[in-house]
Parts: structure tokens; C-alpha cells; sequence
């Protein structure tokens, strides 16, 4: 189980020249994700999901509020975290001089995989994301959809608990980005612990069973797919969502 | 025009600015201008230096003219390597063309601003190498007014055709092969060319300037002027800036540079008639064409094998280094190649005048080997070799957006740090280890004074790389369009530069403090000194590894 409680992160950003200000890209975010349960983070471009998930992937620290993951947190249990978090952000890049299998066996190092489990793990994700035919291309010469794929196998190899995905099909085809939503279903089975942001409405109605809305730093619902349109008297997310901050031109 | 001049100030400032954009940082600061304006000093005194006594031998068998000639065909030489390595950068492999061509710009203003921004980076070198010889030149053969005029006109001048040059050949070249979508490969041959080239002239002129009398010294200068009077043929505008710059008459400086001025103008249109026909054919094709290669080579259980984590990273750091043309050429061969040219480029200097050599043989010789002072002198040597290793300083900006993946992955920052230092550390040996060889058999040290150098170099070397990725750390590089942003327009490669005039200051002022001590006493003291520094830096990295990892997001 993967528990947030009043987290919020300050920035500063320069509002005119010379002139700063501070401002909350998240604002009292509290939430819990159980065992074998996708959650997803939803809402606008600069909603905050992006800051939240780097806080939870430890890549940020929270200037105030606790992560735990089953109870561990980042400062007494940091690398026992990372070693069973999986982060891929559709922005994420990687070392693209290194050829998708040396990538893979990098990482299978990095992340303690003994030399059974790591041959047998590098031969069943290359064939369960069809990267059988580019696995010893170099990673600068691969398509976006291909590399997306390099991506999410660089994830899997330490066969995660907590799954982290910050808009992880962001620029895929239609094949690509169903390959790692069922995929993240099926792991969901398995009963690993999956965050999902995303802005695509449509696909988080899909695969999410709790939904977290975002908007500027703060919740502004929570619930599963259905329980948000009930309650907001629509027939889909998206409908739901300009509902709740009140259509596009107060967003506006 | 006013486009050309919005675009090329757009596109340097892309280039050069140090600005991270996501963190909203701006590193404007008057402890840059200070950093700058030292360096300058350095580097400016340095070229004073070589210069001055180049240019007083000549004067004193009155061949000074020929230092022009020199001078000129340097600036010709250098604008021609450097336009190599950036065309294809500045030209092709740049992140902004994708959105630059939807938009309501002529195909001339964006060649006009690319090439500005090629023409611009020249200058900024030329300035320092070129203009400086060539004042110094005005100033000890007394020349007049006009002299300054026309050297203005041919510092300007010189390197515009060798750009527009390279970039049309560049050009053809993306256009036609299929080689050149894949830039690394364009690069490493263009690199390996180039490296050949200049360790090819350096050894070359270190074996003709063996074993030469005076006389046959002063016939060379004739040959090499005759070279000279050779080359200028195939490069007219040269030769007209060298008759421009040497002559008495003033009529003929006015005919020369108004010569030089009327070919340029020729190749500058002919440029840009070509460029506008295949500059962007080469360039959507870049963009948007190629594809990828299959191989259906399979997992041979053989071939796999775990590794040490710590086997796996620096691996990877190594890949990343030998692989990328850009990184191994501007971070790891200097670790090799610049104690063999420096050596060899001294060396033939020295044979230039076999008396003088002779004369600095013997009195290498007759010191005694075991001088604190000796050891002093090849630890600064070695300092400013290492300066030009920019592994550590770039150790995080290397991974550009990549570098995120340090944050998330179960490995002690601290621990990332370290390995990624440790192929500078190893670069910094090699480099400890080349120039001790060359030290002890032309000094003829005992082996015990080159095993305490050997010790104390990396000592130093592990001080530095340890003080360069705190440097990267606190002032990363990451959001960059091509490599060369890393390796060439980073501020941060001030730093190593300074931290070696500390190192030699610290050295100087312990050879200026401790003159008359036994040497090994002297290298203890030194070695105390670096291995205290040392600690105290990894310390203060091993305490501050989450903070200092802040602007990695």
C-alpha cells in the first residue's frame, strides 16, 4: 500500500523580472492506493500530477507531508523503496548509446536481479512487448513507441511492487499505448500497487478502479469511476471533471 | 534582416545561455564576468608568451613577415577544424529545426542565422588566437595605423570562407549520403580525420626539425616560407591579407583588401545559392527520414553475464564516453593525446635550435633529479594536462534529461557519484602515467621520486574529479540540443581551469615556501595537504548527496 498524507511541494517562479513568487504545484494531497488497485491521477496540464509522482518516485522531497510505502518511508528505508518502485514518466529518457539489451542488463545489475532470474526476465519481457527485433539496436535509432517500450521494460526487470506511471502512453499509437495499458492491468492482477496519471479521461475510465482528480495543486474529487459521475450527475470523466472546476472558462 | 538578426540572437542564446529553464535559474552574475575576464588573462598570456618568443627569432634573422603568414593561415587551419566538428551540429542536429521550418521564415534568413551563429563561435576564438599574435606583431615591428585597420578587416575576413566551405561541403553531403543520418557515424569519421591530421603535422614537424644546424634552421624558414608562398595559391584571400598586411605601400593594402573583400562577397553569394537548393532537402531528410535497422541476433545464453553494480555503472559511464564521438573526443582523449602533443610540440621547439637544445639538455641534466623543485614542476605540468579531462565536470550533464534516472533507481546517490567519477580518475592516471614516462626518461628520475608523483598526481586527480562533479552537481547542464552544448558552450568548464591555477598557485607557493627541503619531506607535505582536501570534499559530498542532486528533476 503506497499512503500519502498532506503532502505539499513549494516552488518558486519568477513572475516578472526580478520579481519571485512562491506558489504550491501540490497543496495538502492526501490519499492511500491498496494492493492491486490502479489508481489514476487525473487532471489538466499543470494540475500538479507530474510534481505528485516525483514525490512519490523520490525524486522530489515534499516540503511538507509523508509518503510510506507498507509503512516504510524515504528516509529510514529509501533504497528497500526504490528497489521495488518501477518510474516511467512519458518524458523519460534513456541512455540511447546503449544498445535495449544492455540497457536491460544494466538494470538487472542496478537492481540486484540474480543471473537466473535476469536472463529469464530480459527473454520474457522482450517477448511479451515484441522487442525481439530491435533488442540489439541502439536506443537513438529506435521509434518513439519503440523506445516507450525500452521504457517500460527497463521497469519490469526487478519485477516491481509499486508501480508508478506518469502519463506513460503520452504520444503512442493506439498498438503501443494498448501494450502497456494491458499490461498494467495484468499486473494490477497480480496485485502490485499502480499510481497512473494521465490527462486522456477516456483511458482512465478504462483501467483505473479509484480515480484522484487534480486541479491547480489540490483534490478536487476522489472516488471510483462511477461513484464520481453519480455523484456529479455525468456520463463520463471528462464531463465529470469540467463539472467540478465549473467548464472551461472558469478554468480559463 | 531584421529576422537574420532576431533568429541568430535566438539561436545564441539558445547555444550559449546557461539557463535552466525548468528550475527557472538564471546564472547572470559578476563572479561570471570575473571568471571570465581571469581566464582571458590566462589564456591571452600564455599566447603573449609563445608568441613573443616565436616572433623575436624571426625578428632577429628578419623573416618576421613570416609569422604573419603564420598567423593567418592558423586562423585559415583552425576556422576549418572547428567548422568540421560544428556545421553539422549547428546546421542538422539541432532540436529547434523540427520547429522551425512550419514557421513564416525565408530558407535564406535561416542559413543567414545559422551561419551568423557558426561565423559568431569563430570569432570568439580568433579573437583570442589571432588578433592578439597579430597586435603583438604591430607593436614590436613598429607598425602604423594602417596596419591595425587592415588586421581588423582580416580577422574578420579570413574565417568566412573556410565556413561557408566546410558548411556547403557538409551540406552535399547530408544531402546525397545516407551515411550522414547517422550523425555519430559522420562525426567519429570526421573526428578520426581531423586527429590523424594534426598528430600527422605534429610528428612530422617534430622529425624535420631534428639534428638542424643554424644554417639548415634557416633554411627551412625559407622552405616553410616557400610552403607558405605554396599554400596561399590555393587560398587567395590569405594571400592577399598577407601581402595586405606586410606591405609598405598603401595603395596596395587598399588593392589587396579590397580583393579579399570582392571573393568573399562571390563565395558568400555562391553560398548562399547553393545552400538555399540543398540545405533543406538534407535537412527534412534528416528529420524526418531513416529508419531503423533489425537485427534478429537472439539472447545467446553464452553472452550473458551479470555484473558487479559497480562494474555495470562505470561500464555504462564508458559507453557512454567511448561511444559518443563528441564526449570522447572533448573528454576522453585528452587524457592521451594532449601530454604526447604538448611533449612533442615542445620538443620539436626545442630542436628548432640545436644549440638550445643542447644547452637545456645539459642543464636538465646536470640538476640534481631529486629537487622538491622538480617534483613541483612536473606536478604543475601535470595539472595543466588534466585540466583538459572533462569527465567529472560534465559527469551529470552528459546524461542531459536522462539524469533523473540516478534519482529513482536504488543505488546511493553518494555511490552514483563516485562511479561516476571514477573514468576521470582513471583518465587522470593514464595521463599521470604518460607524462611520468616521458618526464623520467628525459630527467632521468629516480624511480622513487616518480612513485611519489605517481601518488600525489592521483591524489590530485581524485581532489579534482571529486571538486568537478560537485561543480556539475550545483550547476547541471541538462536541458541541451546537441552535445557540444556539454562539451564546448558550458560554463561550467571554467571550473577544472581554475581549480589547476589553484593547484599550480598552491604548488608554487609550497616550491616559494619550502625551497630548501628534502624532497621527499616536500612531497609528504604536498600529499598530506591534497589527501586532507580530498577528504574534506568527499565529506562534504557524502553529506550534501541528497542536496546537491536538487536541480536534477
Amino acid at each position: 500500500m503506497i499512503s500519502v498524507e498532506h503532502i505539499t511541494k513549494k516552488f518558486v517562479r519568477n513572475r516578472k523580472q526580478k520579481e519571485k513568487e512562491e506558489f504550491y504545484a501540490d497543496n495538502d494531497i492526501t490519499f492511500e492506493a491498496n494492493d492491486g488497485e490502479i489508481i489514476g491521477i487525473l487532471g489538466p496540464n499543470g494540475a500538479g500530477k507530474t510534481t505528485l509522482l516525483r514525490m512519490i518516485a523520490g525524486i522530489l522531497e515534499p516540503t511538507t507531508g509523508k509518503i510510506s510505502f507498507d509503512g516504510m518511508n524515504y528516509k529510514d528505508n529509501e533504497i528497500k523503496i526504490k528497489q521495488n518502485i518501477a518510474y516511467l514518466s512519458g518524458n523519460t529518457k534513456i541512455y540511447d548509446t546503449l544498445s535495449t539489451y544492455e540497457l536491460l542488463k544494466m538494470c538487472c545489475d542496478i537492481y540486484g536481479v540474480n543471473k537466473e532470474n535476469s536472463e529469464k526476465r530480459i527473454k520474457e519481457i522482450t517477448k511479451v512487448l515484441g522487442m525481439e527485433q530491435f533488442l540489439y539496436n541502439k536506443i537513438a535509432n529506435l521509434s518513439t513507441g519503440q523506445t516507450q517500450k525500452v521504457n517500460l521494460a527497463r521497469c519490469l526487470v526487478h519485477n516491481p511492487k509499486y508501480y508508478i506511471l506518469d502519463e506513460a502512453t503520452t504520444g503512442l499509437d493506439i498498438i503501443s499505448s494498448q501494450i502497456i495499458l494491458n499490461f498494467i492491468k495484468e499486473e494490477r492482477d497480480k496485485g502490485k500497487t499502480i499510481l497512473y496519471s494521465t490527462h486522456y479521461m477516456e483511458e482512465a475510465e478504462n483501467i483505473c478502479n479509484r480515480v484522484i482528480m487534480i486541479n491547480k495543486g489540490k483534490i478536487i474529487k476522489t472516488g471510483t469511476p462511477d461513484e464520481i459521475k453519480r455523484d456529479t450527475n455525468t456520463t463520463n470523466l471528462r464531463d465529470a471533471f469540467f463539472t467540478l472546476i465549473g467548464g472551461v472558462s472558469a478554468y480559463e | 534582416m531584421d529576422k537574420v538578426i532576431k533568429l541568430t540572437k535566438i539561436f545564441l542564446k539558445n547555444s550559449f545561455s546557461n539557463i535552466d529553464s525548468r528550475m527557472g535559474i538564471s546564472t547572470k552574475s559578476k563572479s561570471k564576468i570575473i571568471i571570465y575576464g581571469l581566464l582571458f588573462l590566462y589564456f591571452a598570456g600564455l599566447i603573449i608568451f609563445l608568441g613573443y618568443n616565436l616572433l623575436d627569432g624571426l625578428i632577429a634573422i628578419h623573416q618576421e613577415t613570416i609569422f604573419v603568414g603564420m598567423i593567418l593561415f592558423m586562423i585559415f587551419g583552425l576556422t576549418i577544424v572547428q567548422t568540421i566538428f560544428s556545421s553539422i551540429n549547428v546546421l542538422y542536429f539541432t532540436k529547434d529545426s523540427e520547429y522551425l521550418l512550419p514557421l513564416p521564415l525565408k530558407p535564406y534568413q535561416i542559413i543567414l542565422a545559422r551561419t551568423n551563429v557558426m561565423l559568431i563561435a569563430e570569432y570568439l576564438i580568433i579573437f583570442l588566437v589571432g588578433l592578439i599574435p597579430l597586435v603583438m606583431y604591430g607593436i614590436l615591428t613598429k607598425a602604423g595605423i594602417i596596419y591595425y585597420f587592415t588586421m581588423i578587416f582580416a580577422v574578420i575576413l579570413i574565417p568566412i570562407l573556410p565556413v561557408l566551405l566546410i558548411s556547403i561541403i557538409v551540406m552535399i553531403i547530408m544531402s546525397f549520403a545516407k551515411l550522414t543520418k547517422n550523425r555519430n557515424k559522420f562525426q567519429l569519421i570526421a573526428t578520426l580525420l581531423v586527429l590523424a591530421i594534426i598528430m600527422g603535422l605534429a610528428i612530422s614537424t617534430s622529425g624535420m626539425k631534428q639534428d638542424l644546424t643554424n644554417e639548415e634552421m634557416a633554411q627551412m624558414i625559407v622552405q616553410a616560407n616557400g610552403m607558405i608562398e605554396l599554400v596561399k595559391g590555393y587560398i587567395p584571400t590569405v594571400d592577399y591579407l598577407i601581402e595586405a598586411l606586410t606591405t609598405k605601400s598603401l595603395l596596395t593594402t587598399i588593392i589587396e583588401v579590397l580583393k579579399t573583400i570582392g571573393i568573399t562577397i562571390v563565395g558568400f553569394i555562391l553560398y548562399m545559392i547553393i545552400a538555399q537548393k540543398i540545405y533543406f532537402k538534407g535537412l527534412v531528410g534528416n528529420l524526418f527520414g531513416g529508419g531503423t535497422s533489425h537485427s534478429n541476433k537472439e539472447i545467446n545464453q553464452k553472452e550473458y553475464r551479470n555484473s558487479k553494480l559497480y562494474k555495470s555503472y562505470i561500464g555504462k559511464e564508458f559507453k557512454n564516453l567511448v561511444r559518443n564521438p563528441v564526449f570522447l573526443v572533448q573528454c576522453l582523449l585528452p587524457a592521451i593525446l594532449i601530454p604526447i602533443l604538448m611533449v612533442v610540440v615542445v620538443y620539436a621547439g626545442f630542436n628548432s635550435d640545436k644549440m638550445r637544445l643542447e644547452q637545456i639538455t645539459q642543464m636538465l641534466q646536470q640538476m640534481p633529479t631529486n629537487t622538491f623543485m622538480i617534483v613541483c614542476v612536473i606536478l604543475g605540468v601535470i595539472q595543466f594536462f588534466t585540466m583538459f579531462i572533462y569527465i567529472s565536470i560534465t559527469a551529470i550533464s552528459r546524461d542531459g534529461e536522462n539524469a533523473v534516472f540516478i534519482k529513482y533507481i536504488p543505488v546511493s546517490l553518494y555511490k552514483q557519484y563516485i562511479y561516476k567519477i571514477i573514468p576521470n580518475i582513471i583518465m587522470n592516471i593514464i595521463t599521470v602515467i604518460i607524462t611520468l614516462g616521458i618526464a623520467g626518461y628525459i630527467l632521468h628520475l629516480p624511480v622513487i621520486t616518480l612513485i611519489a608523483l605517481f601518488i600525489i598526481a592521483t591524489i590530485m586527480g581524485v581532489f579534482q574529479s571529486l571538486v568537478m562533479i560537485i561543480v556539475d552537481l550545483k550547476r547541471p547542464k541538462l536541458n541541451w540540443d546537441s552535445e557540444y552544448a556539454v562539451v564546448k558552450q558550458n560554463l561550467n568548464l571554467v571550473f577544472p581551469v581554475l581549480l589547476s591555477m589553484i593547484n599550480i598557485a598552491i604548488i608554487v607557493g609550497t616550491v616559494f615556501l619550502l625551497k630548501d627541503i628534502n624532497v621527499y619531506l616536500g612531497t609528504g607535505i604536498l600529499g598530506i595537504l591534497y589527501i586532507v582536501l580530498t577528504a574534506i570534499t568527499n565529506k562534504y559530498l557524502y553529506n550534501k548527496q541528497y542536496e546537491l542532486a536538487n536541480k536534477i528533476i
